[in-house]
């Protein structure tokens, strides 16, 4: 007998040993030693789980969403495993999110606790008008103050721009009046002028160029007192 | 031309043997369950592209098997299968039926017959697993490994053969 003619009656009886059906009576002598190793191999065959199979079923073969015995739709259905993973996703997704959250709120809480500089140090008073203006203009008060502080090396820096515009615009207009300041010996009204004038000749008349006139024919010396380097 | 499946009764009938056979390949239980269910899910889904006249379901069903079998040693590696008297059909046999000698007795034999199997070849001992794991006869085990039926039948023949030798030496020893 060949090694192939064995296998194919081997082949028989395996057939129905795995079937669970009797084996012939008469079996090969080469055969028969090996049947029992057939046997033991059977016997060591792995098992699943007793509860992995009903779930499985269940999740492939389970009643559709809405129930009523309608079938899922071609193309099989959602795996547990992937509904399970969908929901894990979003439950982490949530956490994350709570997280930034809370850790934003606390950095914020951090900052805020700080004590801040006081931005605005000295502003010129505006509020007066300069005393040396050659024109009037209008000065629109403005103050920009930009601060930058790091707060702490490991968070991140903060930067805060402050612009203070809350004065109103104030228009300053100088007013330059002209006056003459005659030393008080000269000044109209005062005692001593009336003398100048008595001096004079008499003329009776008020001469408002007073002295000025002294050396220039009333005068008879030719000098005048007021101003000498001018006397003829 | 596809053929409408009763999927129920489908996963009933094949469902323990393509675990075994899964689980005969594969390092570990939660591995081999995952590529169950992979099976059955992939299966029922592509339904619709099964040919029963190309070929029985069985056979459509342990080709899906072994290629994501092969896909699982592409990702993590081909690692030698072991799996436990506590998971075999022997070990889950109700204990009060036998005394303990005789359970550990088993026990011993299992140990062996793993051991013995590991020193076969990849393609034999898959043979071996497709056969009295899954449960196939010789020609549907030829389709899923591209094999004729006479070449699965003598190398299950000198398998046994060599199982019985390894065997009958160790007890021996």
């Amino acid at each position: 007998m060949t090694e192939e003619q064995l296998a194919g009656i081997l082949a028989e009886h395996l057939d129905a040993l795995l079937a669970g059906e009797p084996l012939p009576e008469e079996i090969p002598p080469e055969l028969a030693d090996l049947l029992p190793a057939a046997q033991n191999l059977t016997l060591a065959a792995p098992e699943p789980r007793p509860e992995f199979g009903p779930v499985l079923k269940q999740s492939l073969l389970g009643p559709p969403p809405g129930g009523n015995g309608a079938a899922w739709p071609i193309g099989g259905h959602i795996p547990l495993i992937i509904v399970a993973g969908l929901l894990l996703l979003g439950i982490m997704l949530a956490l994350l999110g709570t997280a930034v959250v809370v850790g934003l709120s606390h950095l914020a809480t951090r900052m805020e606790t700080r004590s801040t500089p006081p931005v605005v140090e000295s502003l010129p008073d505006l509020s007066q008008p300069a005393k040396n203006l050659a024109s009037p203009s209008p000065v629109t008060p403005r103050a920009t103050v930009t601060t930058t502080r790091t707060v702490d090396p490991e968070l991140p820096q903060a930067t805060a721009t402050v612009v203070l515009d809350i004065l109103p615009p104030i228009t300053a207009t100088l007013e330059t009046t002209e006056e003459f300041i005659l030393p008080p010996a000269l000044a109209p009204g005062s005692p001593g002028s009336g003398g100048d004038n008595g001096s004079d000749g008499g003329n009776g008349r008020g001469d408002q160029s007073g002295d000025h006139n002294r050396g220039h024919g009333n005068d008879p010396d030719h000098h005048d007192e007021d101003n000498p380097g001018r006397s003829k | 031309m596809t053929t409408s499946l009763d999927l129920a009764a489908s996963f009933d009938e094949y469902y323990p043997k393509l675990y075994a056979y899964v689980r005969g390949q594969v390092a570990d239980r939660q591995t081999a369950e995952d590529i169950t269910a992979a099976t059955f899910e992939r299966a029922f889904s592509r339904r619709h592209t099964y040919d029963s006249t190309k070929g029985a379901f069985s056979t459509w069903l342990f080709r899906i098997a072994r290629n994501l079998v092969i896909d699982h040693y592409d990702a993590a590696g081909r690692k030698p299968a072991h799996f436990p008297f506590e998971e075999t059909r022997a070990g889950l046999a109700a204990p009060q039926e036998l005394s303990p000698e005789r359970q550990l007795l088993r026990q011993e034999q299992h140990q062996l017959l793993l051991e013995t199997l590991l020193k076969l070849s990849e393609r034999d001992r898959e043979i071996i697993h497709l056969r009295f794991f899954g449960r196939l006869t010789n020609r549907k085990i030829a389709e899923i490994m591209d094999l004729k039926e006479k070449t699965v039948s003598v190398i299950i023949l000198r398998a046994l053969q060599k199982l019985k030798v390894q065997i009958e030496d160790q007890e021996a020893t």
